[in-house]
């Protein structure tokens, strides 16, 4: 019988903590913090525009096995994450259990709006969600990726804490690596398709010059482009900056109409990086190798 | 008095809304689907149409539960009569009590096959197919009962949906021949109550491509012991790339047995639907069906019911769709289709059918299913 009780024990010992996150990225970081402690997996792989999912059967599978769900938060998986979280019946993911980890909670946000309406098209009334792309937020999103973890198993939160400080150390590096980077970029000037480089531009000082949407989440008439085309030479914009599943015709069109080129960028981690620092040493050197040829 | 209570409803609507919704108390949504249509075969109704009008709040109750309440209008071409506003769906949910599984218990839409689990405004096409109308209402089965889901402890996607209700209400349809509030294939207790199952399965090809299928299974026998089991089959294949669905496959089989008075038949419909998306605004749709009734004098009754017209031994239709999306929340969606196996004074003709459906929404609608 004491031989059963610790061999249970031992079981528990060993039984890590199953994460399911929504963005690769997350899924990175809640790696780094939990170390071994966890076992993860991201519902998206990065190359799906994450405002537009489905409530995929298989996300539902995932996320009924879960221990503790980290999401991106400020809305940007409304129009999925509730369903799946819905269906998969697991009271341990629920926005009310301590499974439930909005990754936001400490982001300094960006733009949120107090009043709106759908006339404003597809606005995040808590603020800008695409904080993911910022290396000074992640910062913010592993402190509380600490604290949920720690919630969930609080025996290891001196190991976390370790783990934390690590992650907060590699990330601070690459901002300083990127800042120099960023110092060939300082004289030009961005405009973005949608919404997503805002934070981009304030961890870097970089210029913006806004987006081509004139009303987020609706594609450009040609008459909005026109005007877009006339404020981006005014502004002597060198670049439009673009995720890859931003429509390639209107970004085609707009260098058409203006001369400025564009790339298409991957707004999250893919397969393709194996770390946070691969994928935006190669979203930086993607910048700059563009910029330089864009006209 | 009806329009005065849904006019009520909707400026309380109005008025708490904002408040409420800010509070994040209640989820209010409001949408209406209007349809014009043309057909060239004169017994079957041309008109211009708010086809329907629905409100619904969404809202935890409780730490268990949430609640759903729909209240409905609706309107079918060729209906002259005020059809009173309706309880769509009043049903509490609940994934708190068994652990991968939910709880539905209620009224609500019975969750077999495609197009029966959703509201019409959320279909990919107009009008059902004419099989659907026949076994199930011209939108779906609605009933008030027990439904239990449960998600199955495998790696692959397998969900089982059992259902009991009370089999009072079947057929849900709005035809101008009904008494105000009848909506019913029949009124009497029924012998064995509506009861059902879909099991269901998923094939992933990535996280925006994916394959579901499920089989489904309703029976019941009504008062007078004439027993109908209804076998089906759906299908859902979908490829997203961004905002807009660029690839959407949907099929659905159904066979239907009647069995009454010494005598079974089987009757069988199916369709299948693809649409291709050109952009966020702009898709296009194909959509054929087939209907084969085995019984002629059930039928009869069933197709004058719905239509006012008769079915030879077989009715094909294929039809051609343009949908353009403003939004997510405002669809046009323009079809013209043509069916061939109409019966009208002993004589086989065919209907050549155009329609112009416009569908929007406002408030907060609720995430979807696959």
């Amino acid at each position: 019988m004491k031989k059963l009780v610790l061999f249970l024990l031992s079981l528990n010992a060993f039984a890590s903590i199953e994460v399911v996150t929504t963005l690769p990225e997350l899924k990175w970081v809640v790696d780094q913090i939990g170390g071994k402690e966890v076992k993860t997996k991201s519902l998206l792989n990065g190359n799906e525009d994450p405002h537009f999912i489905d409530a995929v059967p298989s996300f539902i599978v995932k996320a009924s096995k879960a221990d503790l769900l980290v999401i991106n938060g400020m809305e940007l998986e409304t129009g999925w994450i509730p369903k799946v979280i819905q269906m998969a019946g697991n009271p341990k993911i629920k926005q009310i259990s301590k499974g439930y980890c909005d990754a936001s909670k400490a982001v300094e946000k960006l733009a949120p709006i107090e009043n709106y309406n759908r006339s404003m098209g597809d606005v995040h009334p808590a603020g800008n969600p695409h904080y993911s792309i910022s290396v000074v937020q992640m910062k913010n999103v592993a402190t509380t990726v600490f604290k949920c973890l720690s919630t969930i198993n609080p025996d290891k939160k001196d190991e976390f804490k370790s783990n934390l400080e690590k992650t907060l150390a590699r990330l601070t590096k690459l901002h300083k690596e990127l800042s120099m980077k960023a110092k060939s970029l300082k004289n030009r000037t961005f405009m973005s398709y949608h919404l997503e480089f805002a934070y981009f531009y304030k961890d870097f000082n970089l210029n913006g010059a806004g987006t081509l949407e004139k009303i987020p989440g609706v594609l450009p008439s040609a008459a909005q482009l026109l005007e877009k085309s006339k404020q981006a030479k005014e502004k002597k914009v060198d670049l439009v900056l673009a995720g890859k599943t931003n429509p390639k015709k209107y970004l085609e069109k707009f260098k058409e109409i203006t001369g400025i080129g564009f790339v298409q960028l991957d707004l999250h981690m893919t397969n393709e990086h194996k770390d946070y620092e691969s994928y935006q040493h190669a979203l930086f050197d993607v910048i700059i190798n563009n910029v330089n040829t864009s006209k | 008095m009806n329009s005065v209570f849904v006019l009520l409803v909707f400026t309380l609507f109005i008025g708490n809304a904002t408040a409420q919704s800010n509070q994040q108390l209640i989820n209010w949504f409001a949408g209406a689907d209007i349809v014009g249509t043309a057909n060239s075969e004169s017994e079957l109704a041309s008109d211009a149409i708010v086809r329907e009008f629905e409100i619904s709040a969404n809202s935890n109750i409780d730490h268990i539960w949430e609640g759903t309440l729909t209240l409905s209008k609706h309107q079918e071409p060729g209906q002259t009569e005020d059809s009173p506003a309706e309880v769509h769906e009043a049903f509490v949910f609940s994934n708190s009590i068994i652990e991968q599984g939910h709880l539905k218990l209620g009224k609500f839409f019975l969750g077999v096959g495609r197009i029966n689990r959703f509201h019409r405004h959320d279909w990919a096409f107009t009008n059902a197919p004419y099989y659907h109308e026949q076994f199930f209402g011209t939108e779906g089965v609605k009933d008030t009962g027990v439904e239990y889901g449960k998600l199955l402890s495998t790696e692959r996607y397998i969900n089982l949906t059992l259902g009991l209700t009370n089999g009072r209400e079947f057929v849900h349809s709005h035809e101008h021949d009904h008494e105000e509030g009848e909506e019913h294939e029949e009124m009497g207790n029924p012998h064995v109550p509506t009861h059902y199952a879909r099991l269901s399965s998923f094939k992933e090809f990535s996280t925006t491509e994916g394959f579901e299928y499920g089989v489904n299974y309703i029976g019941r026998t009504d008062s007078e012991g004439t027993s109908f089991s209804y076998k089906g089959l759906d299908f859902i294949f979908k490829n997203r790339v961004g905002k807009y669905v660029d690839t959407l496959a949907q099929a659905e089989l159904w066979q239907r047995t009647t069995t009454g008075e010494g005598e079974t038949t089987n009757d069988l419909g199916a369709y299948i639907y693809f649409e291709k998306g050109m952009d966020q605004n702009h898709s296009y749709g194909f959509r054929l069906d087939y209907y084969r009734p085995d019984s002629e004098e059930h039928d009869e009754e069933e197709e004058e019911h719905h239509h006012g017209i008769e079915v030879d031994d077989e009715l094909f239709t294929a039809g051609f769709s343009y949908i353009y999306t403003n939004s997510e929340f405002l669809k046009t969606r323009f079809t013209v289709s043509r069916s061939e196996g109409y019966l009208v004074d002993d004589k086989e003709v065919g209907n050549t059918k155009a329609s112009l459906q416009l569908v929007f929404s406002i408030g907060a609608h609720p995430a979807h299913l696959y």
